[in-house]
């Protein structure tokens, strides 16, 4: 049959789609069973087991051979939050987090606003600023590491000669942080950019002429039409943004190492240090653990007040 | 495009994609393990190291000296990070298939614990290995209860490097072979004044290997038990008069406005000899087997000296550093004695020679500057033979021993501590807080690994 | 301020700030083309332009093979999901079955839990299988996935019912169904999902990190930290060529196919 052909043949699909699952089920079927099970084989072995696992193993201490040694209960739990540095770790990400999220989100919503009319070029400026949205956390590395070298790079170089004593921003905590601020902001854009640049172009002109009818400022037309019709937008942004950076660990591992003096030793990265680099896998469960119930909740949060716009559209 | 393309060919592309999946998944099913037999009848032994830079390059030449000089084995080396990362990828690969054959590590007492390996004694027993041929003073550090248990294939001292035209040009004297802390601040100093902050005087690098030298040449030690050498060390010793006037010293440089912190992360080590490379640091410390980069890469005449010791102490020497070649216990024998036989190649003198002259490291065996190429570059630059120099003017006791700490987190707080001092913290409250911290993994370690150490100390 | 005056000063400040968003990645083109002696001199403005650092890293690192290895790991992933989440997205489109808001709610689920968290025991399971350093223990993990199982039920739920009927009038079977009419209709998503896909994978960094041990499995990105490590006095030249090598696919396809990731965001949200 040639059906594939068309697909979009109108003698074929008509008009009125019925979205209901149920309605469009014909038969019962145990199928099913065969469809799913290569997914569901896949996901219990390299999904539910390790966080069954990863749950096991924080009450375990662990010897130097990397073997779990004793059980230890909740002891694991109560080291951490006793231990300064994870303290340090969980107070820095959060600045982190935030820090980056707002930016990202803030820089995005300039760029969409600057380009989401009909001028002309400005389909040539959204390709550009939408361009760092594929861009890899190693290679964005290396390219700011070199911008930011206080011997060679542009900014450092720029730092050194507007007078900054310690140009090597990489060796002071505050300095290493910004430059992972600026370079998740960097590498966060584009998305962000993308989805309010749809949102701002899905407002109905109608609302804008209507609003002129009415004679209202644009500062009005901004606070009453363009934020509440871009909000849902902006809200699914920022709990992505900020579990996205949660995971934040290529641009630590590349750039900082998690220093100075811990300033950007991030949980993220601190669950891969202690348990690939001190081999302490009771203790990286148990903070892997902390990072999962961080994401969950701010997972559930999400599809709890965003599920309907963005997969029931 | 890509939808019409995807129109004509859709049926086509999702076919071989299934087909793909499907042929993918047989071939990991049956994909044999990583072979030890080579396809030429070679056997094939791993060899992991730590050796980066021009270092590894001539790492490499050396292998494949070995694999050109005999049809048995071929050596494939495998560099693996720093000898952290390295140790810890070992470890968590105990028993797998990617376990090397030859592994290269600095770690001798988390490496005994682990105890995974074969003492290389048992091979020079077999093979009546002349182990005389090798020095003395550099073997004693990798035997236990007298028995060899790796073989220290790459030996150093940590040495102090200056830049001879920058001191020149500015007018600044030479540094002496054994300089004091305030000699190096003096000249510090001195080349960041006279060169209007172009040149930094000196930097210390966040390594905290670094610090661990410049204490043993205070006669002083990091861990309690002698170092840890006569029994399983209870505490960390980082808060101590030594460490103080360490750190005093380089605080006084950074006041001068004469030292370059190069901070942390992946390139910080890079960023350090790029800057003396390109003539904006005048004196930095670092390993002896740092020379072949600088050899390869100065543009300018550069110097060797003892590594620094305090004002008021005498130099008492340091602990010779670098690594050793250690055999898996979990490799059949055939592999086993290709290990070995690698082994026997690269300590011989003409190996060893061509080691030192290309990297920096000491050439353990005593003949190798007999061999005319060592002779000749020795000739040409005594200064070459510092780091064996200096190791031979060193006193034997617990401090130059280095410290023997299994599962050590020495180095993540002593590095934590640099960073804090670094940036202006008091510095007996960094050490202090460096020292709780390595305590608390001191005690967690001798608990979870009770049994271990305890074999790894009956004697 | 005239109309046209307002137009030039417009595209003056975006220029400028898409210059400063493309700086880094500019200044990243310019100093590969530069030889490294320039770069560490701070002669940034150096008119020695050549290929030189492109030619010296494709000869003195293995960083075609790593892209090799990045570009089949991408692809057994992309081929993998493809075929995982195409057979489980059409259960929850199409077929009834018992449980399945608890199964759909169990695949909901697994987009909560962090892979950073489950990479020690996943660690230790590639280890027993004896995948380490090696394609079956980059790419099986990821074969299935929550969010691409999402993505294309959403894509399959817009088949008309009449075509379903109509197919099962003539009597297709579920694999008729799917390969004949389900697929091709949803050709755009598919095509946004596997280039949405190909680019995630292209980018792995921890997995490969802790997995892969030779420069025979090594993918590209951690291979950049690799060349890293083993340079020894930042060798910018030949550095920033491999980084745009690397960087040289990601924009290819984010160029080809931002229109459908345009299309995917409106539609289904990409990253969540």
């Amino acid at each position: 049959m040639e059906l594939h052909k068309n697909p979009d043949n109108p003698l074929l699909v008509p008009s009125t789609a019925a979205a209901s699952t149920k309605g469009r089920t014909l038969r019962k079927t145990n199928a099913a069973l065969w469809f799913l099970l290569p997914s569901l084989v896949i996901l219990a072995i390299f999904t539910f087991y390790p966080m069954i696992m990863t749950a096991i193993e924080s009450l375990f201490s662990t010897n130097v051979r990397g073997e779990l040694a004793q059980f230890v209960g909740f002891s694991n739990y109560a080291e951490i939050f006793s231990d300064p540095l994870f303290l340090k770790s969980l107070v820095n990400t959060f600045i982190f987090v935030i820090t980056a999220g707002l930016g990202t989100i803030a820089l995005a919503l300039f760029l969409a606003s600057m380009v989401s009319d009909k001028l002309r070029g400005n389909g040539f400026f959204r390709t550009a600023f939408a361009s760092t949205m594929g861009i890899s956390g190693a290679v964005a590395s290396v390219l700011f590491l070199f911008l930011f070298n206080p011997s060679v790079g542009v900014i450092g170089l720029l730092l050194k000669n507007i007078g900054v004593k310690q140009n090597n921003l990489v060796a002071d905590p505050t300095g290493a942080m910004i430059i992972l601020v600026v370079v998740s902001i960097w590498m966060g854009t584009g998305f962000s950019f993308l989805n309010l640049l749809g949102a701002l172009q899905s407002v109905p002109d109608d609302y804008y002429a209507v609003a002129d009818l009415a004679g209202w400022s644009s500062w009005q037309k901004t606070w009453k039409i363009t934020v509440p019709m871009v909000s849902p937008t902006l809200f699914f942004l920022l709990v992505v943004e900020i579990i996205g950076k949660f995971k934040t660990f290529t641009e630590i591992d590349l750039i900082t190492g998690g220093g100075p003096d811990n300033a950007t030793n991030f949980i993220a990265y601190k669950v891969y240090t202690d348990a690939f680099g001190n081999r302490n896998f009771g203790i990286a469960a148990s903070e892997a653990l902390v990072l999962t119930a961080i994401i969950a909740f701010a997972t559930w949060f999400q599809f709890r007040f965003t599920e309907r716009k963005v997969y029931y559209k | 495009m890509i939808e019409k393309f995807w129109h004509r060919w859709w049926s086509l592309i999702c076919a071989t994609m299934a087909v793909i999946a499907v042929i993918i998944g047989l071939v990991v099913a049956t994909t044999p393990q990583h072979q030890a037999q080579a396809s030429n009848g070679r056997i094939t032994l791993s060899f992991w190291h730590s050796m980066n830079g021009p270092n590894g390059q001539l790492l490499d030449k050396l292998v494949d000296g070995f694999n050109k000089s005999q049809t048995k084995y071929k050596v494939v080396p495998q560099y693996e990070g720093s000898y952290g990362l390295a140790e810890s990828k070992y470890i968590n690969t105990l028993h797998t298939n990617v376990t090397p054959t030859i592994m290269q590590q600095s770690d001798i007492a988390t490496m005994t614990a682990v105890g995974d390996y074969v003492p290389v004694q048992q091979f020079v027993d077999a093979d009546h290995y002349d182990l005389n041929q090798l020095y003395p003073g550099i073997l004693s550090g990798f035997k236990l209860k007298g028995d060899l248990q790796s073989m220290p294939f790459n030996a150093s001292s940590s040495v102090m490097y200056y830049n001879k035209d920058l001191f020149k040009k500015y007018g600044v004297k030479p540094l002496s072979q054994s300089p004091s802390y305030s000699e190096i601040r003096a000249a510090a100093k001195a080349l960041t004044e006279k060169s209007k902050g172009a040149v930094k005087g000196a930097t210390l690098q966040i390594y905290p290997w670094l610090p661990e030298q410049l204490a043993a040449n205070q006669n002083s030690v990091v861990v309690n038990k002698n170092n840890g050498r006569s029994s399983a060390a209870t505490a960390a010793e980082l808060n101590t008069p030594a460490m103080q006037k360490i750190f005093t010293w380089v605080q006084g440089m950074i006041k001068d406005g004469s030292f370059q912190n190069f901070g942390t992360g992946s390139s910080a080590s890079a960023n350090q000899m790029a800057g003396f490379l390109g003539g904006k640091i005048g004196i930095f410390m670092q390993s002896s087997a740092a020379a072949g980069t600088i050899a390869k890469a100065a543009k300018f005449k550069w110097g060797e000296t003892f590594t620094a010791h305090a004002d008021d102490v005498p130099a008492n020497g340091v602990a010779a550093g670098g690594a050793s070649l250690w055999i898996s216990k979990d490799k059949s024998k055939a592999e086993q004695q290709g290990a070995w036989e690698f082994i026997k190649y690269m300590m011989a003198p003409k190996q060893q020679a061509a080691w030192q002259i290309g990297t920096g490291y000491i050439a353990v065996n005593k003949a190798s500057v007999k061999v005319p190429a060592l002779a000749a570059a020795i000739k040409k630059n005594p200064e070459t033979n510092v780091p064996i120099k200096q190791l031979q003017a060193g006193k034997v006791n617990a401090a130059t021993a280095g410290p023997f700490l299994v599962n050590s987190q020495m180095d993540q707080y002593l590095g934590t501590a640099m960073q804090q001092i670094y940036g202006g913290k008091d510095i007996k409250t960094s050490l202090k807080e460096a020292e709780n911290e390595v305590n608390k993994g001191i005690r967690d370690t001798n608990k979870s690994n009770a049994a271990i150490l305890k074999a790894v100390f009956a004697q | 301020m005239t109309t046209s005056l307002k137009h030039i000063n417009h595209y003056f400040w975006l220029t400028l700030v898409a210059l400063l968003m493309g700086a880094p990645i500019l200044i990243g083109i310019w100093a590969s083309l530069l030889p490294t002696a320039d770069i560490a001199a701070g002669h940034l403005t150096s008119t020695n332009i050549s290929l030189n650092n492109y030619i010296a890293a494709i000869q003195t690192t293995p960083v075609l093979r790593y892209m090799a290895n990045s570009f089949i790991v991408a692809i057994l992933i992309t081929a993998g999901q493809f075929v995982l989440c195409t057979l489980a997205a059409y259960a929850f489109a199409f077929l009834d079955f018992k449980f399945k808001k608890q199964i759909f709610a169990l695949f909901l689920i697994t987009m909560m839990l962090p892979f950073e968290a489950q990479i020690i025991p996943n660690f230790q399971t590639i280890r027993v299988f004896g995948w380490l350093d090696s394609y079956a223990g980059l790419t099986i993990p990821f074969f299935a996935s929550a969010f691409g199982v999402f993505m294309l039920r959403q894509a399959f739920l817009q088949v008309p019912d009449e075509l379903h009927e109509y197919s099962q009038l003539i009597g297709l079977n579920h694999l008729q169904f799917l390969f004949k009419i389900v697929l091709p209709y949803s050709r755009s998503t598919l095509i946004t999902f596997g280039l949405y896909m190909f680019l995630t994978h292209w980018n792995d960094y921890l997995w490969p990190l802790i997995t892969t041990f030779s420069d025979s499995y090594r993918t590209t990105q951690v291979g950049l930290k690799q060349l890293q490590a083993q340079d020894t006095f930042s060798n910018w030249g030949v550095i920033m060529a491999t980084a745009i090598l690397i960087l040289l696919p990601t924009l290819l396809i984010l160029l080809v196919g931002q229109r459908y990731f345009k299309k995917g965001l409106n539609t289904g949200g990409l990253k969540a």
